[in-house]
């Protein structure tokens, strides 16, 4: 087989040798210039640099007689996954500049483009239901205004972001703790399929690599790595979200918090972050107030094509946001239905709840919630559990 | 010398004539039992021999043959002590033969010769007198069971010595009309009872609304919320809005009753049943079995309520098993190739939380993760979900509320037990005529045909069913549902035509899956 395989593939080789890490790839690569020239090393240089151990140096003198990786390599790039190098042209920017860059990404789809504005939208997966809709919402408008948002394709305020920006037809790129091929959780499996369509799902792990705990705090450095800004949505005091906030702060990224409850315990992390002060974000506009969104607009207002194509795909896929369909009886029951709107918050209430506060009855009560539930300004997140989502 | 004394076995709800023949004659002193016996009914052996030596009797040593007949059926339970006495006592002489074959014999000895109580004595009487027997002999203790049937004598005993004394017209026996004339002080006392009120449950007003559309039209139903909100205090009121019992439901129950022997000393039962097994329940309790075959907790909950409390606790294969009766109304088990019967004409009453700390969606208190909670849901399959029409939440209550109660809270007033009642009394006398020429008697039983006839749709309710389908996922089989809820709201109602409240008022009651 006579192929010239590329910086990419020696890339790919070295890393995925037994037992050698990250650190000793890239003291290596720093060393001999780029993979190839390391593969092309000679052993006992090698032995007497004195950065790779004899155990590491039998297992890279190994590897580089063994054929296999170039089968599966190639076996891959053919399953759709393609593999970019820190070498590589198409590496994002973004991610030179952190420490502990990746020394590749595995990547489904594509990664995200260095001229677009991105922002990382984190939280725990416990969140509450307005958590949630505000990830939805502040990634649904930023799809619209041609911002990507990464996230980390978990469940809760991941997938709330993934799912809003997907729904007016923007670009979302998800990292993931696991192979690209894994889709973690299960229950996102329509997320990452759609996904892959038009943003990216990215990785730094080898396809099958299983989601084990511990690879999560380190990828969240990628997610903020290939953010310009980084929200975060609803935090716990201790979780992963706060994990990334401190990379992000560490990589000189923006942050920003979505206010909560003062009591609420799925808040209390941004609420902590605004105190010690972080911007606050309550709606997608505010986004603006950041000097990376004001530089990125301000260079952006000469070329409006990308922007173009942005709002052709959302009339493609219907303008979730423009299209209501209209309920008949809308207009016998508008006091009511005015009525029982503003008792509703994003914080769910009970049928109880809301008979007691409007002070209707039962029947009233439940006909106005379907009413508002069929023209999409309530949803039901719970049995008879209900919160408003206009 | 040979006798023949007759006896009843129970098969089921229904029961069984057996005849017990007795010879006693010369050879080896032995006592022998053939004719299919359980263990219980060969152990009789023993305790008749010393019964009958307890009550003052020595029996010349012989050789004694009892048969049970017919062979071929399996006879089990512990009835058949007195009888074979009898028959053993007849064969050596001591007692008269001529009453013996107008009567039926029940019982079980204890070994100082007094009579037990056995189950299913009403059962095995109204055989009896359909059989066309003069008599019944029971244990004095179960007479009460007897006073229902017509056209035969039943007859209370208490030892040996008085069975032998009446069959040598020495004594007489207690007759139940006399026992039901001297009991009837007693049972006024028992009437004072205290009967459960919905006003008693605090808020819950949605609640209350869904448990009053399930029990006008008989819809399974499934509470969710906290533990300690009145899930269990609203199961329990449930059966008391319910019209009461007729006649022959009354007769059904009692035989169930009767051959579970859960009777315990009522004569008939008069209220509608509450069954509340244990989340640990098996199959075999729940749908019935056992050693010797009993009504499972379906049955015994037939007519009335069958509240499965932490419903999605129950083991999977348990609920599960409820498909077919939950159709049907009937529950077939199959025992050495025959078939029992069993009714189990049961509204469900289910409560669960909605996760397992019992607190979503309230995240300040529930940390369980979205996968925990939606896979703590399905343990409920959907084919049983399929089957509760309604669905509703019960929030927490404020400490407050009940603190500060005052009488003249508003909004809960209407839905004390007796304004729900006359509610369900209308829907009631609606669905009965509208049901007057089909087999069904209530909405909740509808099926396909029977919806888009008794279901029709305005034009504008038919636009909200067309967007619901739309936004909200609806199936076809989820749009049924809802029509049998809106049917059921709109007879409280006293409406003839289905509207859009109705409709809308059904959709909130929808499932969760």
């Amino acid at each position: 087989m006579k192929k010239i395989y590329n910086e990419d593939y020696y890339m790919y080789r070295l890393c995925n040798i037994k037992g050698i890490g990250r650190a000793s790839v890239r003291k290596l690569v720093d060393f001999f210039g780029s993979a190839y020239n390391v593969s092309k090393a000679d052993i006992n240089i090698l032995k007497k640099l004195g950065i790779l151990n004899g155990r590491q140096i039998d297992e890279f003198a190994f590897s580089m007689k063994n054929k296999d990786s170039i089968y599966k390599y190639e076996d891959m790039i053919k399953n759709g996954c393609n593999w970019i190098s820190i070498n590589n042209n198409n590496y994002p920017e973004r991610l030179h500049n952190i420490d502990d860059a990746p020394l590749g990404l595995y990547c489904r789809g594509n990664l995200p483009p260095d001229d677009r504005l991105s922002v990382a939208i984190i939280g725990s997966r416990n969140c509450s239901s307005y958590g949630r809709r505000m990830a939805y919402n502040l990634a649904e408008s930023f799809a619209a205004d041609n911002i990507q948002v990464i996230s980390g394709l978990a469940a809760g305020i991941d997938a709330a972001a993934h799912r809003g920006c997907l729904a007016s037809g923007g670009y979302t790129y998800a990292v993931l703790g696991c192979g690209t091929d894994v889709c973690y959780p299960y229950e996102n499996l329509d997320i990452y399929k759609n996904i892959i369509k038009t943003g990216g799902v990215i990785s730094e792990y080898p396809p099958n690599t299983r989601p084990d705990a511990w690879r999560f705090p380190e990828r969240n450095r990628i997610i903020s790595g290939l953010a310009d800004i980084v929200i975060v949505v609803e935090a716990a005091q201790r979780s992963g979200a706060m994990i990334t906030v401190d990379q992000a702060l560490e990589q000189n990224r923006e942050v920003m918090a979505v206010p909560g409850r003062a009591d609420d315990i799925c808040s209390q992390g941004c609420n902590e972050l605004i105190k010690t002060g972080a911007m606050v974000i309550t709606k997608p506009e505010d986004i603006w107030q950041c000097s990376a969104a004001a530089l990125w607009k301000e260079k952006n207002k000469n070329n409006k094509i990308n922007k173009h194509t942005n709002t052709d795909i959302k009339a493609l896929n219907g303008g979730n946001g423009n299209k209501k369909p209209v309920c008949p009886t809308v207009n016998l029951l508008a006091t009511e239905k005015k009525l029982v709107y503003s008792v509703l918050c994003l914080h769910p209430k009970d049928t109880d709840e809301i008979i007691n506060e409007t002070g209707l009855n039962v029947s009233t009560v439940m006909q106005t919630l379907l009413l508002l539930q069929l023209e999409g300004c309530v949803e039901e997140v719970a049995k008879n559990c209900y919160i408003r989502i206009k | 010398m040979y006798s023949e004394v007759y006896s009843v076995t129970l098969a089921g709800l229904d029961a069984c004539i057996v005849k017990v023949e007795t010879d006693a004659g010369d050879g080896l002193p032995s006592f022998e039992m053939s004719g299919c016996l359980a263990a219980q009914v060969t152990e009789a052996r023993e305790r008749v021999r010393v019964a009958v030596k307890n009550s003052g009797i020595i029996l010349r040593p012989q050789k004694i043959m009892v048969n049970i007949s017919p062979a071929d059926i399996r006879k089990a339970g512990n009835g058949f002590d007195l009888p074979v006495a009898a028959g053993i006592l007849a064969a050596d002489g001591i007692i008269k033969t001529d009453m013996l074959e107008s009567s039926v014999i029940i019982g079980e000895l204890s070994l100082d010769g007094s009579v037990n109580a056995v189950r299913g004595i009403i059962n095995c009487v109204a055989k009896a007198a359909q059989m066309g027997f003069k008599r019944c002999i029971v244990p004095l203790c179960n007479i009460c069971e007897g006073e229902h049937i017509e056209g035969i004598e039943v007859l209370g005993v208490d030892s040996l010595k008085q069975l032998i004394g009446y069959f040598n017209g020495e004594s007489e026996l207690i007759d139940a009309i006399d026992a039901k004339k001297s009991r009837e002080h007693d049972v006024i006392h028992m009437k004072n009872e205290t009967c459960p009120d919905f006003a008693d449950i605090t808020g819950q007003i949605t609640a209350k609304r869904a448990s009053l559309i399930a029990a006008a039209g008989h819809h399974n139903i499934c509470y969710m919320g906290i533990p300690g909100t009145g899930k269990t205090m609203m199961a329990k009121r449930i059966s008391t809005i319910m019209l009461p019992l007729n006649e022959s439901e009354k007769m059904e129950l009692t035989r169930i009753y009767s051959a579970a022997g859960k009777l315990e000393g009522r004569s008939i039962i008069e209220e509608r049943p509450v069954r509340c097994p244990n989340y640990n329940t098996t199959k075999a309790v729940m749908l019935g079995g056992g050693v010797v075959l009993s009504p499972g907790e379906i049955t015994l909950a037939d007519k009335g309520i069958l509240f499965l409390d932490e419903f999605n606790e129950f083991a999977s294969a348990v609920i599960d098993s409820l498909r077919t009766p939950l159709e049907e109304h009937i529950i077939r088990i199959v025992r050495g190739s025959k078939e029992y019967i069993y009714p189990a004409d049961f509204m469900l009453v289910a409560a669960m939380n909605p996760c397992r700390c019992g607190y979503y969606p309230d995240r300040n208190r529930c940390s369980c993760t979205e996968h925990d909670i939606k896979r703590y849901m399905s343990r409920v399959s959907k084919p049983i979900w399929d089957r509760i029409d309604i669905c509703t939440h019960m929030g927490m209550i404020d400490a407050r509320d009940i603190l500060y109660e005052s009488d003249a809270d508003k909004s809960s007033d209407f839905y004390t037990t007796a304004n729900m009642k006359k509610c369900v009394k209308t829907a009631y006398d609606i669905q009965k005529e509208r049901f007057s020429n089909e087999n069904i008697e209530f909405n909740s039983q509808m099926n396909e045909k029977h919806v888009k006839k008794y279901c029709r749709l305005g034009q504008a309710e038919k636009r909200i069913m067309e967007t619901a389908f739309e936004r909200l996922n609806l199936t076809v089989r989820g749009y049924h549902k809802v029509l049998k809820t809106a049917r059921t709201i709109a007879d409280i109602e006293g409406e003839e035509c289905i509207n859009a409240g109705h409709l809308s008022e059904a959709f909130s009651y929808r499932n969760p899956l």
